[in-house]
């Protein structure tokens, strides 16, 4: 792993949803500075946080984590 | 909270904890050996402890089913034997020379060259049996999991 960035548009979701990275912290029990490293790519979850993270979201994984086949990468 | 992330920093952390405290031990009884020129005798419950700390790594792994089979040992099956067998003749030399045991005559080489098969030999036989013990486990973990 190391430096291995892992793009994804879980920060897009939850401003969306008006969450800031505290309450979505909450709401799927890990730490604020675990969301932070999601959403910046410098930290690469279980299956099982990211479909944590997916139904907090209300978005699919698809739509958290797809990265569209290497192409259009999201920040 | 179980965030999954600080599992894994503390695991790491552990880690790391673990191997200073494995080779700072590992200095402390050759410094013991050489330098104080103390028996395995006089540490041997810490030598015991160190000895079953620094394999559970490997035997917990295997019975975890974390062992990694696609990794065929190559080369390593006689060299990690044989560089064990280079430290352990080392160490004899070294303690020959301490003694007065000369190299001038054939019985220094000889004690030295027999010291250097036996340990070859004992190395590769304990590493073998090892490899089998963790293909064991391995193989049992994944009976009991996969099948």
């Amino acid at each position: 792993m190391g430096d291995e960035v892992f793009p994804n548009r879980v920060r897009l979701a939850r401003l969306e949803k008006g969450y800031t990275q505290q309450e979505l912290a909450d709401l799927i029990s890990v730490t604020r500075q675990t969301i932070g490293l999601i959403e910046k790519g410098r930290y690469n979850p279980t299956l099982s946080l990211c479909l944590r993270l997916a139904r907090a979201l209300g978005k699919s994984l698809d739509e958290l984590f797809w990265d569209g086949g290497g192409e259009g990468h999201e920040r | 909270m179980k965030d999954e992330r600080i599992q894994a920093v503390v695991h790491q952390s552990q880690a790391m904890g673990f191997s200073i405290l494995y080779f700072g031990m590992l200095a402390i009884f050759l410094f013991r050996m050489v330098y104080l020129k103390q028996s395995v005798r006089d540490f041997g419950d810490f030598a015991l402890v160190w000895l079953i700390a620094g394999l559970s790594p490997s035997l917990l792994t295997a019975m975890r089913g974390g062992l990694d089979t696609s990794q065929k040992p190559g080369r390593a099956r006689w060299l990690a034997p044989m560089f064990s067998a280079l430290v352990i003749t080392g160490f004899q030399v070294y303690y020959n020379l301490a003694e007065g045991v000369g190299y001038s005559q054939a019985i220094g080489w000889i004690s030295s060259l027999l010291t250097l098969a036996v340990s070859f030999v004992i190395a590769l036989t304990l590493l073998t049996l090892n490899q089998r013990l963790l293909e064991f486990l391995q193989r049992r973990w994944e009976r009991h999991n996969l099948e």
